[in-house]
């Protein structure tokens, strides 16, 4: 069988603690320990691993091996696949186990216990000895709908271009590290979230590395997206445009590793297999979505980049200060002619019906929420609740059916210096037909309320300079005439 | 007779017009390019009227040969707008990305006219062509050539959406003058579409392997061509 005799990424909290610390896991801090142990211009050093992410500070901007992580693109999981990869072996090299690899934090599992973070990286009685623990952390159990991971699940396109319907990411044509891009739905939702929702370190894209946890957590993420290509409810396949797949990324050795992304796809060949890429059993979310969303005709698109078209939009930048709300203003899409043609069938003369079919039909499909070129060097929230058509003057807390989903600020800051924005959208196709259904959907105006998730302010608010340039709605729609 | 679209051609040209509502940009540049193929080039001509018409010509070359290049950009930009708007989101975004071009364009007429038509050829090219080289593997280039991608844009609607359109489309054109300023010099001294059209075979190679982030690959072949249009230019001198 492929992949029977290479080593197996574990989850980690099914790793056998009947001996106290599992034996990865002492390996790993060890490894830590060692990294830690070494000059800071060792490429080994856990200093040097982390800087090739990202740094602070940045005293060496032409420093070629670091400042390379790819966030919002395409690249996002490839780059990150690798990096991890080049991280496993400095560790097997260090403690002499060619064949160690790295446990993933499984915070996606059906075991409660896996919704916090590992024991072992808690603070121990002396916490000095333990290279797994850092200062700042600011959670310890993840919160169901942080570690939801179903909008991507549910993804059929790995790539998107204009709209993030993306598994993966949007399309940009060359690697940088935080370019114009379109955030990849499984990037948005957990990855984001639980950096910031963990914070610290880990909450900051230029030290993340520095924080042991985040190479569990991106061994996960890693993990997800075997999970998802693993699906058998529908055909799912990476991108197999030669842009992608050709380009390269190199990682510093001590001479040079060059990878290019169609190396890096198949996990036998990399020397790694994970211990189960079975669909975790469905979280009340996930459930909730696929009652309402499983009947979508998208099935047929499964190989097409579906092309959403904006029906409703902002009239112009807006602040995303916590509690606001806004309106989105909607039309009927232009190019639906043949909205009047049915209409006419049914004898539909005024607008108003014409709305009703245009509704219908878009509720027949899917309809997305999506941030776009959000800029912000000071966000006062670190998560950002973000719900749909909230009752006037009631508590967005009180409607969790309206959530949209989460949007995190995580690497926001460093983003907008590059000048580039960011932007996520959000499948509200549930939250939509519920709204229709129970006759409050104004095919007029979608108002998008946004809370802080924590209710704990990073900062200062009055210090939040988050705005977003546009917020719009699009359409997939089921029929096209 | 009206033209029926009707049936599976239709549905496909609505499907392309649908993705790709910037494909007018491509006959529209094939069509400068062939007029230029059979054009006279007037920098020999002296006075007001002469560099007048230089620089139209020049700016018309440097325009039809980037345009293109450009489109993909005005087609993102173009799909995130209403559908009513598309097409004018795509017009605004390369008018923005051509005024950038065109500045360029009257820059390099006015130094060309002003210090001479570039002859004899020899010493111009290898000049010019060395000049390229240099930009070519410098850091400054290679950092704008990293940097030489499409401004994301989400317009608004009126003539407020439209003015950010241009100006990010002037953004993106401002960026891709940075990294290929340097050999659009050399068609100075070759004003001809067999020029225009290797110069663009080698800004289409290094998109190519664009994606390639480390620099060194990337500039070696075009630096390549670049070297041995100088030395032929040092040939013909001699």
């Amino acid at each position: 069988m492929p992949g029977e005799n290479v080593p197996v990424r574990r989850a980690v909290s099914k790793l056998d603690r009947s001996g106290g610390v599992p034996a990865e896991l002492a390996d790993y801090a060890e490894g830590i320990k060692a990294m830690l142990a070494l000059p800071e211009d060792d490429i080994k050093s856990l200093s040097y691993q982390a800087a090739i992410h990202g740094r602070t500070g940045r005293p060496d901007p032409g420093h070629p091996d670091w400042d390379w992580c790819q966030h919002r693109s395409w690249f996002f999981l490839p780059w990150h696949r690798m990096y991890l990869l080049e991280f496993e072996r400095n560790i097997g090299s260090l403690i002499n186990k060619t064949d160690w690899r790295l446990p993933y934090w499984d915070y996606n599992g059906d075991n409660q216990e896996s919704w916090g973070l590992p024991p072992e990286f808690l603070s121990p009685p002396d916490e000095n000895e333990n290279p797994l623990f850092v200062e700042g952390r600011e959670v310890s159990e993840l919160i169901e709908e942080e570690r939801d991971w179903s909008m991507a699940q549910d993804a059929r396109p790995f790539v998107s271009s204009n709209v993030g319907i993306g598994f993966g990411g949007g399309r940009i044509d060359r690697p940088m590290q935080f370019p114009r891009g379109i955030t990849g739905l499984l990037e948005g939702q957990p990855h984001n979230t639980i950096h910031s929702v963990v914070s610290g370190l880990m909450g900051n894209p230029l030290t993340a590395g520095f924080d042991p946890l985040f190479w569990l957590h991106h061994a996960s993420i890693d993990h997800l997206w075997e999970v998802w290509l693993n699906q058998s409810d529908f055909q799912r396949s990476n991108p197999s445009e030669r842009t992608w797949l050709d380009t390269q990324f190199r990682f510093p050795t001590g001479g040079d590793q060059f990878w290019t992304v169609a190396g890096a796809l198949d996990t036998v060949s990399l020397g790694y297999v994970y211990d189960d890429i079975e669909p975790p059993a469905p979280t009340a979310f996930r459930e909730l979505r696929r009652s309402t969303v499983a009947r979508s005709p998208l099935e047929a698109t499964v190989n097409e980049e579906p092309e959403p078209e904006l029906i409703g939009a902002t009239d112009g930048p807006v602040a995303l200060d916590p509690g606001v709300t806004m309106a989105v203003n909607l039309e009927t899409p232009a190019s639906w002619g043949f909205v009047r043609r049915i209409s006419s069938e049914r004898g539909f003369a005024a607008d108003e019906d014409q709305d009703v079919v245009a509704t219908e039909t878009a509720l027949d499909g899917r309809v997305l929420l999506q941030l776009e070129n959000v800029k912000g060097t000071s966000p006062s929230v670190g998560v950002y609740d973000v719900y749909v058509n909230v009752p006037e003057g009631e508590d967005p807390q009180e409607h969790p059916e309206l959530k949209a989903g989460l949007f995190s600020t995580f690497g926001l800051e460093v983003a907008s210096a590059e000048g580039h924005g960011v932007t996520q959208a959000f499948d509200i196709t549930d939250v939509a037909r519920l709204l229709y259904n129970e006759g409050q959907w104004d095919p007029k105006t979608v108002k998008v309320t946004m809370t802080s998730h924590s209710g704990k302010p990073k900062r200062s608010a009055s210090a939040n300079d988050v705005r977003a340039e546009r917020v719009g709605v699009y359409v997939i729609p089921a029929a096209s005439g | 007779m009206t033209l029926q679209l009707d049936g599976a051609a239709g549905k496909q040209l609505g499907r392309l017009d649908r993705a790709h509502p910037e494909w007018w940009v491509y006959p529209v540049a094939a069509a400068v390019w062939l007029s230029l193929a059979f054009h006279d080039f007037g920098l020999g001509t002296n006075g007001p009227s002469g560099f007048f018409h230089y620089a139209v010509d020049m700016t018309l070359m440097v325009v039809a040969m980037m345009l293109p290049l450009g489109a993909p950009a005005a087609g993102e930009a173009a799909r995130s707008a209403f559908w009513s708007r598309r097409r004018s989101t795509a017009a605004f975004y390369l008018a923005g990305f051509a005024v950038a071009w065109a500045v360029y364009g009257v820059t390099i007429s006015w130094l060309a006219f002003t210090f001479g038509p570039p002859a004899p050829l020899g010493p111009w090219l290898a000049a010019t062509a060395g000049v390229a080289l240099l930009w070519q593997s410098s850091r400054t280039r290679q950092r704008a050539m990293t940097r030489c991608g499409s401004s994301a844009v989400y317009p608004s609607k009126g003539w407020r959406g439209m003015r950010l359109t241009a100006t990010a489309g002037g953004r993106h054109g401002g960026r891709c003058v940075t990294s290929c300023c340097a050999s659009m010099i050399v068609m100075l001294v070759v004003p001809h579409p067999a020029m225009m059209a290797g110069l663009l075979g080698l800004t289409l190679y290094e998109r190519r392997v664009g994606p390639n982030p480390f620099a060194e690959r990337r500039w070696r072949a075009p630096a390549a061509v670049y070297a041995a249009l100088a030395v032929l230019g040092v040939v013909l001198s001699v």
